[in-house]
């Protein structure tokens, strides 16, 4: 086959290109990004900013918000994703493939598009509303708009197929002779489910609320329409510090948690994963 | 083991996944310029709206640059990271393949905004690059995989044996190997194309005069307007996709590979 | 036979791409104006296109509120591709005395004597003309508040609590409308008879009430379509309003009412100017003075956008009393922008730990 040196050459050819242009082009940047977050214009190295970011209440308030949400858009993921991703798993391949292309479809629409939706569902004329008034059910419209239940709605819509997808290829893998072995020996259905399926599936579990979570605390469209200008993420904060407030060391140290606030959760849940096999 | 109450989750799943859709699909057609539910009477004006609203239209011109030639760069940077990664072992393929996933872990947002900063505040780059580098690095890590995964695929022998017949390594790739991974990447093309038209995060902050991507233009405009423009262009877009996906399905079937 | 078909298809798309924008680009200048995204159809139509055809030249439009691009101005500098800049008096000023502007030459402003003497050179050191006046007032949904609204301080009352909006501290019009609230107060707690008072800058009674109106709340806006939006969904029943966007509030075909308070209105005008770092400094006097002819400012007012400041423009009384016109041009209260500015900085961060939900 080919010579060892050769080899050598021929790797570093190949992947030089796209190194660098990932080095020079975004890494840089993101260095650049935390130089400006400990380095004011003003004067020498300080972890003022961040001093400042965990004092202030409002950007305490704003961040706990933020996580809180996450934790809530995925915990009903979970939840919506679990018993449906099973069914699917358990399905003839070719009604599958094609429930599952209805669950990758919302993925290649973008997010203003699908944001939008809930304009209409949630405005004081809006379907939920109209439904209410007609049952009788309210005297008049429920405020949902501009509230955290219509930014929750939101990015469940938004990430669920980031939970169904990994959770039903997680399951696809668990043959049917364990489940049955399992329900021969006497299992019933819940132990089944608590013993057998969840273990069985929890790589994908982990994979997708690690999706579903930092997909939320990231998310910018969905908080920018669906909360309004009070009720702030960190998205819709940074972006305030950076164009409405002009405050770009503010902004970079925003920028910066957000990063490790996902890199957090990424390798916390990886630990969990590798624990877990 | 599968119960009635489990088929119950798989329709509340999917109504709400794809409710929404539903909802859009009618209001583009109501006679109603405001989002009161349900929408009154039928029209098409708000699709001629659509085209006769110039700022989509423009934008739409540059979402289409920025997706194809962003999706083309990343491929041909991408292909030879994945070709290095299936056919050779080498001591360094762990840091290579986190370096290609990075721009993956980053929130899109915060790499648009370190993106401003750096080449279009202190470098004084122009946005439509900037754009073009920002959607470049995002779609490394589909690139990587999904021509990995194709790679994968193919018997490595038929490559050798061409080598061993007497083709250079450059040859056996163009002639045996490229032709075998048309699906592949059309697959890598399709999903590349689609993430970078449909970015708003990293777009965000990257807008200039006169540029402008779509996802970013309808976000503005609905703080101006909220009449059913937008859910008819979110209509035509949601075709626009099925149709993409459906052809490259259909004449190669794609769907393997994501 | 199908992978041609697709490649072909491909093909087809990416010429499309290639093509597409190479079609639009001509060989005319361009002149890159920095303006609100209100009402843009409507511009086009009145200033923006017969001005490309009289001169030859593309406008580029760069749009976003005046901190947007006000940030993003101080952020480039002088490696800006903007000429032309519209922003309110407050944020020119600002840009004015971070060196981003030129002065306009007056003698190639050939409309200029036509405009009113307050309007020529509003900051007195011709860092721009202003081309419009509007004012804050009041407006309401005259169906669901039986009671009315007559004053500034009606924003805090208990039966329209969770229907108010304001706008935010950040925007032109937010410290304005904390200001008369503070006036409301004030002139309410006075005895009969007590001297008529002047603007506390400080608003010390706004900020106290301030907690109490946040409650009141449903959000704050940023931008006018968004009161507009917010009007038009229901969401909001009373909120200041400028009167550049009253006629896209009356389209939402509500029964809205507006008010001037007893308190008064607070007026501001819109200026043009031109970055220190543009080169078309010719284009950029014949766009301002474009803007400030009898032609352009009738359209406009006609079409219920900008408020004249031309002396020679005429309007119907019912236009007139719509917009920012006539008698209300003597009686508007016009706020001390070195006052306001000096305290804007501490004011946005006071006002984000109250407004924080």
């Amino acid at each position: 086959m080919i010579r060892r040196h050769n080899q050598n050459r021929t790797i570093v050819l190949l992947v030089a290109p796209a190194f660098v242009f990932v080095l020079v082009f975004f890494i840089l940047p993101l260095l650049f990004l935390l130089s400006q977050s400990v380095l004011p214009e003003d004067g020498g190295f300080t972890l003022t900013g961040y001093a400042d970011f965990f004092e202030s209440r409002v950007s305490r308030i704003v961040y706990q918000r933020t996580l809180k949400l996450g934790l809530i858009v995925t915990g009903i993921c979970v939840l919506m994703s679990y018993p449906a991703a099973f069914v699917l798993a358990r399905m003839p391949a070719r009604r599958r493939s094609f429930l599952m292309l209805l669950v990758i479809l919302p993925l290649m629409t973008n997010a203003v598009a699908r944001t939008f939706a809930w304009l209409i569902i949630l405005g004081q004329r809006g379907m939920i509303n109209q439904t209410l008034l007609a049952l009788e059910l309210v005297e008049r419209p429920v405020r949902f708009m501009y509230t955290e239940t219509a930014i929750v709605l939101g990015l469940t819509q938004l990430f669920l197929p980031l939970m169904v997808l990994p959770l039903v290829s997680a399951m696809e893998n668990i043959p049917d002779d364990v489940l049955e072995a399992a329900r021969s020996l006497g299992a019933n259905r819940l132990t089944t489910f608590l013993r057998i399926i969840v273990p069985l599936s929890s790589d994908g579990l982990v994979l997708g609320a690690t999706l579903v979570f930092t997909g939320s605390v990231t998310a910018f469209v969905t908080p920018a329409i669906l909360g309004g200008s009070r009720l702030l993420l960190m998205s819709t904060l940074l972006r305030q510090e950076a164009v409405i407030l002009f405050d770009l060391h503010a902004a970079s140290v925003v920028a910066v948690v957000m990063i490790l606030t996902t890199l957090a959760v990424n390798l916390l849940l990886r630990v969990l994963r590798v624990q877990q096999v | 083991m599968v119960s009635r109450w489990m088929y119950v989750s798989l329709v509340i799943l999917y109504s709400f996944l794809l409710g929404p859709f539903v909802i859009i699909f009618m209001a583009s057609f109501g006679a109603n310029a405001n989002l009161a539910f349900p929408p009154q009477g039928f029209t098409l004006d708000w699709f001629a709206n659509v085209f006769e609203t110039s700022q989509f239209v423009d934008s739409f011109w540059i979402s289409l640059q920025l997706g194809l030639s962003s999706t083309i760069v990343s491929l041909v940077m991408g292909m030879p990271v994945a070709y290095a990664l299936v056919r050779f072992q080498f001591s360094g393929s762990g840091m290579v393949e986190t370096v290609f996933s990075a721009p993956i872990l980053v929130p899109g947002l915060v790499m648009g905004f370190a993106m401003l900063n750096f080449f279009v505040l202190l470098g004084d780059m122009h946005v439509m690059t900037t754009l073009f580098i920002g959607h470049t690095a995002i779609l490394f890590p589909y690139s990587v995989r999904v021509i990995s995964a194709s790679l994968r695929n193919l018997d490595p022998y038929v490559e050798d044996a061409a080598v061993s017949l007497g083709a250079n390594r450059l040859r056996g790739f163009l002639l045996v190997v490229l032709p075998n991974m048309q699906a592949g990447i059309a697959a890598a093309f399709v999903l590349g194309f689609i993430t970078s038209f449909n970015n708003v995060p990293v777009s965000l902050f990257l807008s200039g005069p006169g540029v402008t991507t779509l996802p970013v233009s309808m976000l503005s405009y609905l703080e101006y307007y909220f009449d059913p423009t937008i859910a008819a262009l979110s209509t035509l877009l949601v075709i626009f996709t099925v149709v993409l996906v459906q052809t490259a399905e259909r004449l190669l079937g794609v769907s393997q590979f994501v | 036979m199908k992978r041609q078909v697709f490649v072909l298809l491909l093909l087809a798309i990416m010429a499309l791409g290639l093509a597409g924008p190479a079609a639009v680009a001509q060989d005319t200048q361009t002149l890159t104006v920095s303006i609100w995204g209100f009402n843009l159809d409507v511009l086009e139509e009145n200033v923006f296109a017969p001005f490309e055809e009289m001169h030859n030249v593309d406008i580029v439009l760069d749009t976003g509120n005046n901190s947007d691009r006000l940030a993003r101005l101080q952020a480039e500098g002088e490696n800006t591709d903007i000429d032309v800049v519209h922003f309110a008096t407050q944020f020119t000023h600002i840009a004015s005395e971070a060196g981003l502007l030129q002065p306009y030459d007056p003698d190639m402003l050939e409309n200029l004597d036509e405009v009113y003497d307050w309007a020529q050179d509003p900051l007195g050191n011709q860092a721009g003309v202003g081309y419009t006046v509007n004012s804050l007032g009041l407006i309401y949904r005259s169906d669901l508040i039986e009671a009315g609204i007559t004053s500034w301080a009606d924003l805090l009352r208990d039966d329209v609590a969770g229907f108010v909006s304001i706008p935010e501290m950040s925007t032109t019009f937010g410290p304005a409308a904390l200001i008369m609230i503070d006036r409301a107060l004030a002139m309410g707690a006075m005895d009969e008879g007590d001297e008529p008072m002047g603007i506390n800058y400080d608003a010390d009674l706004a900020w106290e009430a301030l907690p109490q109106l946040a409650d009141n709340l449903v959000t704050t806006y940023i931008r006018s379509s968004e009161l507009t939006t917010l009007v038009q969904e229901e969401e909001v029943w009373v909120a200041p309003y400028a009167s550049f966007a009253i006629g896209n509030l009356m389209n939402t075909g509500h029964d809205l009412s507006t008010v001037v308070p007893a308190e008064g209105v607070v007026g501001q005008t819109n200026m043009i100017s031109i970055t220190a770092a543009s080169e078309q400094a010719e284009l950029a006097h014949a766009y301002i003075d474009w803007f400030i002819s009898h032609d352009v400012q009738l359209a406009e007012a006609l079409d219920l956008i900008d408020s004249p400041v031309n002396a020679t423009v005429e309007l119907p009384d019912e236009i007139c009393a719509l917009l920012t016109c006539g008698e209300m041009l003597d009686t508007m209260i016009v706020l001390d922008q070195a006052e306001v500015s000096d305290r804007l900085e501490d004011w946005l961060e006071r006002w984000n730990e109250v407004m924080v939900r």
